[in-house]
């Protein structure tokens, strides 16, 4: 059985992994690949932090007790001679330092200087610059300490900068030489702060040019959430314009280690090497860093307030081969960041961390594989859904989908934990669980479906069954349409096409023998069926085609192997006979093994849409009344119907013949005979004439003799009728008047003494093989009928008495009233009559 | 017979004045609705022997034929039929019987009407209210070229051989007895009666006679033969009145 491809069990997996793919780097993707990744590191924190790093920081005491921010910078002057002296091994600033102090006043002192050309008053006055040029001291000191590193903050480019505002040398002078050929990345893939592109900045906000001289580096200051909404991501390295710069965090790390931005050669997509050491970044050269809990509530770093550090309250030891990072602490004076492990902190405090990760090489790595590994993790999930899922039970696969989700987040974790490798797998990891969820749910509406459509089958199977049996085919062929097919419908179809074929509905029946075929190409002889129904459509179709007649009901009968054709209940064995409106059969009641004779009316072939509904009806009704006939001498009639156009009437099967076969004067019956047949008919008709049923078709040929028995029947009571209504259609009379009565050819009312005139000239004919009115022309017979007195019988036949003369005319009387009365009489004469022949001969 | 109207009936038959034998036989049963005429024909008393056994079988087998008219009629001819064929089996046991028969006249009164039938010239008239009607036409040479446009009714009256009849009892195997059925009033006065009446009575004068004795069927008949008799009476004179009273639904 075909299914459209969306319905195909591989095609929920492949939906669900086709979207994760195409979604994958959207950013609510890429949150659960943050927190995944914020998991890890927060599982691995508890790595201790390198104790080299120390903190003095500007926090509410310092403020309290040096006066408010922003303070002269003679005071970090002062502090990195202290730290000098205590050698410090480095000293970062994390501070902005872009703007100039004093600027107006040291302006006019250094006018002034030139001014006066006075030793005194130029003592005096360089005096009051040194003091007031709070920046060239602290740059002097900065100098002279000769490992100072300063932060200088800049401005995301968003876009691709323009024309960017040229550098100080001060500043060029740290930007990386060496950096390896940038490499071309054309994927783009998840998650997407893993951009292809190196950081980038288009503003830079370096310390002013008299700091910035004493600098033993500059790089720039992370202080921006990148990657999400924490600070997972540092760049190393950031690109403004064509130039590379180190970031703070990387020059302190490298001073610490006693190298300088010199030793380090940038590796765009991969990572920055320093001294043979290689920090991996993510292809936007980001490293990830880790970040530090502290232990027994003691911060992670070792922090001193700058106040306390001022007024050399802090052991000078300290600091000793310490790296020293100096920043605010102050929450009002800065924005803290927000980091993996939930901690929010002031940027000096994360540089610290990163600081520290980069010189105990904590680094969390991106491989540049991390993302083939995340398309190959995507497209194994894929396969599972598609293929390896569906194939087990629902628990089964939901325990297996479990197990594959905790492999997925096991590797994700461990990597992180032992191998600082971060996998990220979370797309494959939610295209498993989504998977999961609609396959799930799937089977449980589809076994639920399953349940509604399985009981809607049996309904609409046993609805057609019914239907079937009531002999409503066509509705009984659409309810079986909408039953799934299995083996048990095929032979329910089956036999529908085999009633079809019965009722002589070949089109019909090919319709669905070919619907079987559809479902099953070699079921039973299908395939034959369908031929031999074909060619019987065709058959039929050509016999409608050049039949002049009518008023043809026929039906063709042997067939070879197609079924025995039906007819309401009977089985129609062979032809017998052709009637006045249609073929009469021989037919079969299987379920009593009756023999019935069966004759069939093409009505609607006759009569119109208008008049149909009612000649229907008045051929039920006169079947009824003929059905309720009981006499020996007529014929019994079980069951009248309709079957599509043709309506039939199923009586007794009778021997015999009409007698119709002994009407030519060669082979007339003896008159004994004729007497005996005649009385019997004329008391069967008296019978129907008390029960007001009129034959009106009178003749040789309705009635049946078996020579053998000597039984008389007389048959076709109710079917005249129609024969006679018809004439209101053709406006002719169908088969010949010489039997009737001038009453009923002039369309008058009949009555019984109408039929005794029919029955008279039955009479005349089986006694003389002549009819008593005989005409060239219908016209003229009809007029003969009416108006001429017919010739005696006894002048074609003198051996006969004189009562039989006196019988037939009294039979073929135009006056009806003056005709016989009825046919007891009729009878009665006719047995007295008969005395005579047996006296004569 | 319970469709047999309400009748009176009467009857007179006699030898007549020239002849030494009646050979006419007459029967009535009003019970039965029943009136028979019989003309016998044939030397040495033949003619009494065949009348008589015409009447004998007739009498039973019309006495209960039934209402329908049909049944009568066929009842009617089965019965002449039957009559015919035992005068031609008298007829030829003996030879003395050679050559007899008889003519007929009967009327079968059922319900509303009366199944009249004759053969040869014996005659059935009616009389209704002061209309005497002639029901029958003689099976005689004369009547037949009277009928056939040959001669007209009064040469008839005047022709010399008015005794050639042409049908009777007795002659060939097969004889035909003419049927016909009437209506009957209440007071129709129906007349039965052989050649010798109406050969000697005109018409007229019978319808007189019938009518001056419109309540006596008796003097009725007695003045009929007597003024046949008065007029020559050269044959048998018979004649039965039938007077309807009341028909029967």
């Amino acid at each position: 059985m075909k299914k459209p491809f969306w319905r195909a069990r591989w095609f929920p997996g492949f939906a669900v992994t086709l979207l994760c793919l195409l979604a994958a780097g959207s950013e609510p993707l890429s949150r659960f690949d943050w927190a995944a990744y914020d998991l890890a590191v927060s599982f691995t924190s508890s790595r201790t932090a390198d104790d080299n790093v120390v903190i003095v920081a500007i926090d509410e005491d310092s403020l309290e007790q040096l006066g408010p921010w922003p303070w002269p910078r003679d005071r970090f002057a002062q502090l990195v001679h202290q730290l000098n002296t205590a050698k410090a091994a480095v000293v970062g600033f994390a501070l902005p330092l872009d703007t100039a102090e004093n600027q107006h006043g040291l302006e006019y002192l250094r006018h002034l200087q030139e001014e006066y050309t006075d030793a005194t008053v130029r003592e005096v006055l360089g005096r009051a610059e040194a003091g007031l040029d709070t920046d060239g001291a602290f740059g002097r000191s900065a100098r002279k300490a000769g490992n100072v590193i300063f932060g200088m903050p800049y401005r995301f480019a968003s876009a691709a900068p323009g024309q960017l505002p040229a550098l100080d040398d001060t500043v060029n002078a740290y930007a990386l030489r060496d950096v390896a050929a940038n490499r071309p990345v054309w994927f783009d893939f998840v998650p997407s702060a893993l951009t292809t592109r190196t950081t980038a900045a288009d503003r830079l906000f370096p310390p002013v040019p008299a700091v910035a001289a004493g600098a033993a580096g500059i790089g720039h200051l992370n202080g921006y959430p990148l990657g999400g909404d924490s600070l997972r991501a540092v760049p190393l390295v950031l690109q403004y314009g064509e130039r590379y710069f180190p970031s703070f965090s990387l020059l302190v790390a490298a001073h610490s280690l006693k190298l300088d931005h010199r030793a380090l050669t940038a590796s765009p997509g991969r990572g920055v090497t320093m001294d043979g050491t290689t920090f991996h970044t993510d292809p936007a050269m980001q490293a990830y860093p880790r970040y530090y809990r502290g232990r027994d509530d003691r911060p992670p770093f070792k922090t001193h307030s700058f106040a306390a550090v001022y007024a050399k309250e802090v052991e000078a030891s300290e600091f000793r081969g310490k790296t020293v990072l100096v920043g605010i602490t102050v929450p009002g004076l800065v924005d803290r960041v927000d980091t993996p492990i939930g901690e929010a902190m002031a940027p000096v405090v994360a540089s610290a961390h990163v600081v520290s990760s980069l010189l105990n090489n904590d680094l969390v790595s991106v491989p540049a594989w991390a993302v083939w590994a995340q398309l190959a993790a995507l497209l194994l999930v894929g396969l599972y859904l598609m293929f390896v899922l569906p194939r087990f039970r629902l628990g089964t696969g939901l325990a297996l989908s479990v197990v594959l989700l905790f492999l997925l987040l096991n590797a994700h974790f461990l990597l992180v934990a032992t191998q600082s490798l971060w996998l990220p797998l979370m797309v494959p990891v939610v295209a498993l669980l989504i998977g999961v969820t609609v396959m799930a749910l799937r089977r449980l509406v589809d076994e639920r479906s399953n349940l509604l459509r399985g009981q809607l089958d049996l309904a609409n199977r046993n609805l057609g069954q019914m239907l079937q049996a009531q002999g409503q085919f066509d509705p009984a062929f659409e309810k079986f349409r909408q039953c799934a097919v299995n083996e048990s419908l095929l032979e329910l179809l089956y036999n529908l096409g085999l009633d079809f074929e019965r009722k002589r509905q070949f089109n019909r029946a090919v319709g669905v023998f070919n619907y079987i075929l559809e479902h099953a190409p070699s079921f039973r002889d299908s395939r034959d069926r369908v031929r031999l129904n074909q060619e019987m459509e065709k058959m039929t179709a050509l016999g409608k085609g050049f039949a002049t007649n009518t008023a043809d009901g026929t039906m063709a009968i042997s067939y070879g192997k197609l079924q025995k054709p039906m007819l309401g209940r009977y089985q129609v064995e062979r032809e017998i006979g052709r009637g006045a409106m249609g073929m009469v059969y021989l037919g079969r009641d299987p379920r009593i093994g009756r023999t019935v004779a069966i004759k069939t009316m093409a009505l609607s072939q006759e009569f119109d849409d208008e008049q149909l509904a009612e000649v229907k009806a008045r051929f039920y009704r006169e079947a009824e009344t003929a059905g309720r006939l009981n006499h020996p001498n007529i014929v019994t009639v079980y069951d009248v119907g309709e079957e599509q156009d043709l309506s039939y009437i199923a009586m007794d099967f009778l021997q015999g013949k009409p007698l119709s076969a002994w009407c030519r004067p060669e082979s007339l019956l003896p008159a004994e005979k004729v007497f005996d047949i005649i009385i019997k008919v004329a008391e069967a008709l008296d019978y129907a004439h008390q029960q007001q049923v009129v034959h009106r078709d009178i003749k040789p040929a309705n009635i049946m003799y078996d020579e053998k028995s000597g039984t008389v029947k007389v048959t076709d009571f109710g079917v005249a009728c129609l024969v006679d209504s018809s004439k209101t259609k053709t406006g002719t009379v169908l088969g010949s008047p010489s039997y009737m009565s001038p009453e009923q050819l002039a369309g008058k009312k009949v009555d019984g003494r109408s039929d005794l005139f029919s029955l008279g000239v039955t009479f005349f004919q089986l006694l003389t093989g002549e009819l008593p009115f005989v005409a060239d022309s219908l016209a003229s017979l009809m007029y003969k009928i009416a108006n001429e007195k017919h010739v005696d019988v006894r002048v074609l036949r003198p051996d006969l008495p004189a009562c039989v003369s006196t019988i037939v005319n009294r039979a073929l009387y135009k006056d009806i009233e003056k005709r016989v009365q009825s046919g007891h009489h009729l009878a009665n004469a006719l047995r007295r009559c008969k005395q005579q022949i047996t006296k004569d001969h | 017979m319970e469709s047999v109207p309400t009748l009176q009936m009467s009857g007179r038959t006699d030898v007549g004045c020239a002849r030494e034998h009646n050979e006419d036989q007459i029967a009535w049963d009003a019970s039965a609705g029943l009136a028979l005429l019989a003309d016998g024909m044939g030397g040495h008393n033949a003619g009494e022997v065949a009348s008589a056994l015409a009447i004998s079988v007739l009498h039973p087998l019309l006495r209960d034929l039934p209402a329908d008219t049909l049944e009568q009629e066929v009842g009617m001819q089965n019965a002449v039929a039957d009559a015919n064929r035992e005068i031609l089996h008298k007829a030829a046991s003996d030879v003395v019987f050679n050559g007899m028969g008889t003519t007929l006249a009967l009327a079968l009164f059922r319900g509303k009407g009366v199944m009249i039938g004759h053969v040869g010239d014996s005659r059935v008239y009616r009389l209704r209210s002061d209309r005497l009607m002639q029901l029958t036409a003689d099976h005689s040479l004369l009547q037949e070229l009277v009928a056939g446009g040959f001669m007209s009714a009064d040469e008839a009256a005047q022709a010399v051989n008015k005794n050639v009849i042409t049908r009777a009892l007795g002659i060939e195997p097969n004889v035909d007895v003419e049927v016909h059925h009437h209506e009957i009033e209440p007071g129709d006065i129906y007349l039965l009666c052989s050649d010798g009446l109406n050969d000697m009575v005109t018409d007229n004068s019978i319808a007189k006679l019938l009518m001056d004795n419109r309540d006596n069927l008796e003097t009725a008949a007695d003045a009929l033969v007597a003024e046949a008799n008065r007029c020559g009476g050269n044959d048998n004179i018979s004649v039965i009145l039938v007077r309807v009273v009341a028909l029967k639904e």
